[in-house]
């Protein structure tokens, strides 16, 4: 458990870095983070499975101007990393991946509010930078500065909650009566629907809605015939 | 883009390289290249006064300090690149460009200062509203899609799919609008209207309207594969819900309570169907 908290805390550590201060080269969304931390914590199918629906849960969540999203790499960390740790062995139960994203991806929103607490601290790395401009004594490189504490926040805040929240779930899978497991289990692509629902709402394209539907009429006629070919179940 | 310098005069720096005064046409590729590399980090400092102005001055920094002499001269040149400033961080490549194209005239005496920060801010809101639509609003949107998608069937490689479709256009429109802004200055807008970001933004988010659909059918398949539900149907079932649910998707600012209410629901139906059917 300690040395998959510890993942967790360097997994979230460089993503958040990557998220806004460097890069951006998607590396810190959803589906890449949870592929990530699924190959690093021993399920990466389970990873991958949760980190698709995390990906269309925050879709739609980008930063225009000052307005700030939801920290998506606090919450896939916690979710993940929780949803992982509370299984010993074997693959990922769905009831379990069900309660950590219930349980933690609201964890975001407390992301989101870090994120402009330390925007706003940053002023304070501009005023030095200006300080020393005037004295003659400046050095560009505070422009680093700006991405230790964020990082380190992340850090701490989604390792911290994904223990707990392997905790809190490992508790409840073992107090809960099989039937409930098999309804939490139903969950999962309940919040998958759910998610897809406000990943399309996000999509400011004209007509998306019937576009998504002909997407979605494609999928099935190719789930119809995959059945039919005996490819699928 | 290199050529030889002629200095004017020199004066020896603190580190004892000599800074010349400035007078020849351009900057040497490392120059720019190291600009280039640092403005990957224009973001790390974003903050409530000045936004991207911390960052801005950090990846201009190689290309004023080989411009403009230790002394009143360099700190003014600093200065004017810590008024605030914000765009979209991949269509920044062309202000930072273009600014450097600005500074190396003003440095040569051929062009006053106020251009380059007339430049700045002229160009700012115009390339954010087009990189948000573009890039933030549309590619990564329908290539996150298209790794959604592809998942369940490739796996990891489903991952490297979408960050690989994502990032040669990402970091080839970088590239190409640093160059441009360096060459043409003022021109940039030509090469920013010749990638056709806003007509392209809209096929590029209808492809992801289509991509969700199809995306949704092959996550539900996979999830009730896993589960042990049967097909095709429970998917195709689980989809039809999904279509009940996306006006509601619409009023909400937040996920979470959907989230709570889908999980709900899935609990409610889970434990009827097994209590039902007898099935796990």
């Amino acid at each position: 458990m300690t040395l998959g908290i510890g993942i967790v805390a360097l997994v979230v550590l460089i993503a958040q870095v990557e998220r806004k201060g460097v890069l951006q080269a998607m590396l810190s969304r959803p589906l890449v983070l949870g592929a990530l931390l699924g190959a690093l914590l021993g399920d990466l199918q389970g990873g991958i499975l949760i980190g698709a629906v995390l990906e269309l849960l925050w879709l739609g969540a980008i930063n225009v101007g000052e307005n700030l999203p939801d920290n998506e790499v606090i919450g896939t960390g916690a979710v993940v990393g929780a949803a992982l740790l509370a299984v010993d062995e074997g693959p990922l139960p769905l009831d379990v991946a069900t309660l950590a994203l219930v349980l933690l991806a609201p964890l975001s929103m407390l992301g989101k509010y870090l994120d402009a607490t330390f925007e706003k601290r940053n002023t304070i790395i501009l005023s030095r930078l200006e300080q020393d401009l005037q004295s003659g004594q400046v050095s560009a490189s505070l422009n680093l500065v700006g991405l230790i504490a964020p990082a380190f926040s992340a850090a701490l805040l989604s390792a911290l909650a994904a223990a707990l929240g392997a905790l809190l779930i490992s508790w409840l899978t073992e107090l809960l009566p099989d039937l409930a497991r098999a309804g939490l289990a139903l969950g999962f692509p309940m919040i998958t629907v759910g998610s897809a629902a406000f990943a399309l709402s996000s999509i400011r394209a004209r007509r998306a809605m019937p576009l998504a539907a002909v997407g979605a009429a494609v999928g099935i006629l190719a789930l119809l015939a995959g059945h039919a070919a005996g490819v699928l179940g | 883009m290199s050529t030889s310098t002629s200095p004017k005069g020199s004066s020896p720096d603190r580190g004892g390289k000599q800074h010349v005064a400035y007078t020849d046409r351009e900057l040497p590729p490392t120059v720019f290249l190291r600009c280039f590399v640092r403005s990957l980090f224009l973001q790390a400092t974003w903050n409530s006064r000045g936004m991207q102005n911390v960052g801005f001055l950090y990846a201009m920094w190689p290309a004023l300090e080989r411009l403009y002499p230790d002394g009143p001269s360099r700190r003014e040149a600093f200065s004017r690149h810590l008024e605030p400033f914000n765009t979209q961080p991949y269509m920044a490549e062309a202000v930072l460009g273009g600014t450097i194209h600005h500074e190396m005239a003003i440095a040569m005496g051929r062009a006053s200062p106020a251009r380059v920060l007339g430049f700045k801010s002229a160009l700012a809101g115009p390339l954010a509203a087009l990189g948000d639509t573009f890039f933030w609003a549309g590619l990564r949107p329908a290539t996150a899609l298209l790794g959604v998608l592809l998942a369940p069937i490739l796996g990891v490689w489903a991952i490297l799919a979408f960050l690989v479709a994502y990032n040669i256009v990402h970091l080839a429109a970088r590239a190409y609008l640093f160059t441009a802004g360096i060459r043409l200055g003022d021109g940039v807008l030509d090469a920013v209207g010749s990638l056709k970001l806003a007509e392209r933004a809209g096929l590029v988010k209808k492809t992801a309207a289509v991509l969700l659909g199809i995306a949704v059918a092959a996550q539900l398949a996979a999830q009730t594969m896993y589960l042990g539900y049967p097909q095709p149907w429970s998917p195709i079932l689980l989809v039809l819900v999904g279509a009940l649910v996306v006006k509601p998707a619409k009023l909400l600012r937040h996920p979470y309570l959907l989230l709570l209410a889908m999980a709900g629901l899935g609990v409610l139906l889970g434990v009827v169907g097994t209590a039902v059917t007898g099935m796990p």
